[in-house]
């Protein structure tokens, strides 16, 4: 009877020690939990002046409702039921509160015209003659009701990625293009697609340039353009402080179109630091053959870096 | 019998051992799913897109015995706490702009989280403020069963960090800009510019390439305080602090190129030229040195640098060259002076904006003015930086945090 006694007693005074030990335990079973508030649509769209009814499906009751903007969509309660109601394009949220504080949202979509957030976009078209590639731009959908489709009647190509328009122009000049979305709005919008290489195609005159960092040496120095290691070489040099070598594999020719495989080099003694310092070794580059017209070539080339375009006598092939 | 109560001793007894441990180090229990780690932080990216949404869970550390029932709730009277812990400066995200969704969970018997997540939208950035950061604590709150929680990760806070996103200047390779903090503020800022013995620089820089055998003056004041980037000598573009007679100070690792960094050094000292450098990138200490800086320089003064010849005592503060055709290639964005040696948090919480009216920031310039030659100062006090020498150039939609 001892030893049961004191485990009794032992027990006991454990119990005890355990309720009050922690405070977060002792009256767990007295929790009361809030009700997730349960609607029946999360998401809603309409036009402005429309509406749509939202069921309050589940709740603590005692609910109130905060539009986010209500300038474009408000809201109001009866019998458990929110209507939602468009007033102008754009988007807004309805929270839903209870008497315990749970939220419930709502997010609204009022339908309006699509909105660009440019009028017109400015690239460099592309040549597909001649395979120089198009220069891309993006223009954004700032407002719009969603499954965007562009068309236009020239020679362009589009990437839609959400909201975002990518641009690629193959041919020159004030273009058009049209955006679509799934309530059949349409917005129309300007592409300037521009010939990078305009000046230089209508241009005989013997150009040199460098045009990143600004310089240009067109007005001096000695061309000498000969076929060398492999290479046609287009090369320029001012005494010793400067010389500039273009350089395409004998392999690709000099007929119009993107050849492989060609270098830059460049030295530049005036400003070796100013500017962008000599490459000691040639460097890659992408070279386009613009023209050649059997006289004169029209070449382009740049990198990351640089870009200068050359406009030189042919190469005899050797 | 004997063994029966027993039994039922080391039951009970078992019980209070394990009933009231708290911290996850040593006990098992209920955690929001986001804190096991050093901070409980979950960072929220906002940017322009609505809503922003994190999809929380309460999960054990064991499988429950049976279904317990969980609720979370939003709780901004935790923020204060946080920031004296971590020594930060956030503000409760602003009402009517987030909403706490289903938070009453359950983990089903058998299984150990929930399988419904408590979602926090943030709605919308109304009423935010440019370099202010804001901070909302989601905490359990009640759980049934008598099941503990884990306290140390009982609570996430979710930080929303703001995207910026804004042009920059492309110094390129012979361009910098300067301002005279000799003038008289625009608007009274309360520090003897002359004479600080506590000072932070910091700014995001890209930069494009070392300059051959030479130094890249990010900030100057020459013989005085210089942070640059250098390739003298075989350094391989390590970052250094010169100047004032201070020891040598050297990163030792290159100044990364082609990448944004943010580069921050702070200068905390004393009336005897005793102190301490700091350096910093992208928000992590680098090195931290004690100087001595020589006694005609021992405060940092904003207004004294040596051109190559002289002492200019009424120089301009340069940023992009330290003297003598020391320039930085690089682009340039949100650059900041400060009367004051910044923490590591401090540096940490603002890499991308800071609120242009905080104590202690005496110049801040965003670099965002395309085409310009002229860059404002944000705080008010007029010390508008101006191009100085070479092109400058500008690339758009810079964007903070990357």
């Amino acid at each position: 009877m001892k030893l049961r006694n004191i485990a009794i007693l032992t027990s006991a005074a454990a119990l005890m020690l355990s309720a009050a030990g922690c405070g977060s335990g002792g009256d767990e079973e007295n929790v009361v939990f809030s009700k997730n508030l349960i609607l029946s649509e999360e998401y809603v769209e309409m036009d402005p002046a429309g509406s749509v009814t939202v069921d309050i499906t589940d709740g603590n009751g005692g609910y109130t409702l905060t539009p986010t903007r209500p300038e474009i969509a408000t809201a109001s309660l009866a019998d458990g039921k929110v209507t939602v109601t468009g007033v102008s394009s754009g988007q807004a949220n309805i929270i839903v509160t209870d008497k315990d504080g749970v939220n419930g949202l709502i997010s609204v979509l009022v339908f309006g015209d699509i909105q660009l957030e440019a009028e017109e976009i400015t690239v460099n078209a592309g040549e597909r003659a001649l395979d120089l590639p198009a220069t891309a731009a993006v223009i954004k959908v700032t407002f719009g009701n969603g499954n965007y489709t562009v068309t236009s009647d020239s020679d362009v190509e589009f990437v839609v990625d959400g909201r975002d328009i990518e641009v690629k122009a193959y041919e020159f000049g004030e273009l058009t293009a049209t955006v679509k979305d799934r309530t059949g709005r349409t917005k129309d919008f300007k592409i300037i697609a521009n010939d990078r290489y305009a000046s230089f195609k209508n241009s005989s005159a013997d150009i040199y340039s460098y045009t990143q960092q600004g310089i240009y040496f067109g007005d001096f120095g000695t061309a000498s353009d000969v076929v060398v290691d492999g290479y046609y070489r287009f090369r320029k040099a001012y005494l010793t402080y400067m010389d500039f070598h273009l350089n395409i594999p004998v392999t690709q020719t000099l007929n119009a179109g993107k050849k492989q495989g060609c270098t830059f080099y460049f030295y530049n003694a005036y400003s070796p630091a100013g500017n962008l310092g000599s490459a000691a070794v040639p460097i890659p580059v992408e070279v386009f053959v613009i023209k050649n017209d059997g006289a004169r070539v029209w070449i382009g080339f740049f990198n990351d870096k640089i870009s200068g375009t050359v406009c030189r006598p042919v190469i005899a092939t050797p | 019998m004997k063994i029966r109560y027993s039994l039922i001793c080391l039951g009970l007894l078992s019980l209070f051992f394990t009933s009231c441990k708290d911290g996850y180090e040593y006990y098992d229990g209920l955690y929001v799913s986001w804190t096991l780690g050093n901070t409980p932080v979950y960072n929220m990216l906002i940017d322009a897109e609505f809503p922003k949404t994190i999809d929380l869970t309460v999960a054990s550390s064991e499988q429950v015995g049976e279904d317990i029932t969980i609720e979370l709730r939003t709780d901004p009277s935790l923020v204060a706490e946080f920031n004296k812990k971590y020594n930060t400066n956030y503000e409760p995200v602003p009402d009517n702009t987030y909403v706490l969704t289903d938070p009453t969970v359950m983990i089903e018997k058998g299984s150990f989280s929930t399988t419904k997540p408590v979602r926090f939208n943030v709605l919308s950035k109304d009423g935010f403020q440019i370099g202010r950061n804001y901070m909302m604590p989601i905490t359990i709150t009640k759980v049934s069963g008598g099941y503990d929680v884990i306290e140390a990760s009982r609570t996430v806070y979710v930080a929303l960090t703001e995207v910026i996103v804004r042009p920059a200047v492309d110094f390129g390779s012979s361009g910098y800009v300067g301002t005279r903090f000799s003038k008289t503020p625009a608007k009274q800022h309360g520090y003897d510019l002359t004479k600080l013995t506590q000072f932070t620089f910091e700014a995001r820089i890209n930069m494009h390439s070392y300059r051959s055998g030479s130094f890249n003056g990010i900030m100057g004041l020459e013989e005085n305080f210089v942070l640059r980037s250098s390739s003298y000598d075989g350094a391989g573009g390590r970052l250094e602090v010169a100047g004032g007679g201070m020891t040598f100070i050297s990163n030792n690792e290159p100044f990364p190129l082609k990448a944004w960094t943010h580069v921050a050094v702070s200068y905390s000292g004393d009336d005897s030229g005793a102190g301490t450098v700091t350096i910093f990138l992208n928000g992590q200490q680098q090195i931290a040195v004690d100087v001595q800086r020589d006694e005609t320089r021992k405060y940092i003064n904003l207004i004294r640098r040596y051109n190559g010849t002289t002492w200019d005592e009424d120089a301009n503060f340069m940023i992009g060259e330290n003297v003598s055709g020391r320039y930085i290639n690089s682009v340039v964005s949100e650059a900041r002076v400060w009367a004051k040696a910044l923490t590591p948090a401090e540096i940490r919480s603002n890499m991308c904006a800071v609120d242009p009216e905080s104590e202690g920031l005496i110049g801040y310039w965003y670099f965002d003015e395309m085409g310009g030659t002229t860059f404002k100062d944000a705080t008010g006090h007029g010390y508008d930086m101006v191009r100085l020498a070479g092109t400058l150039s500008f690339i758009e939609g810079v964007r903070c945090p990357e």
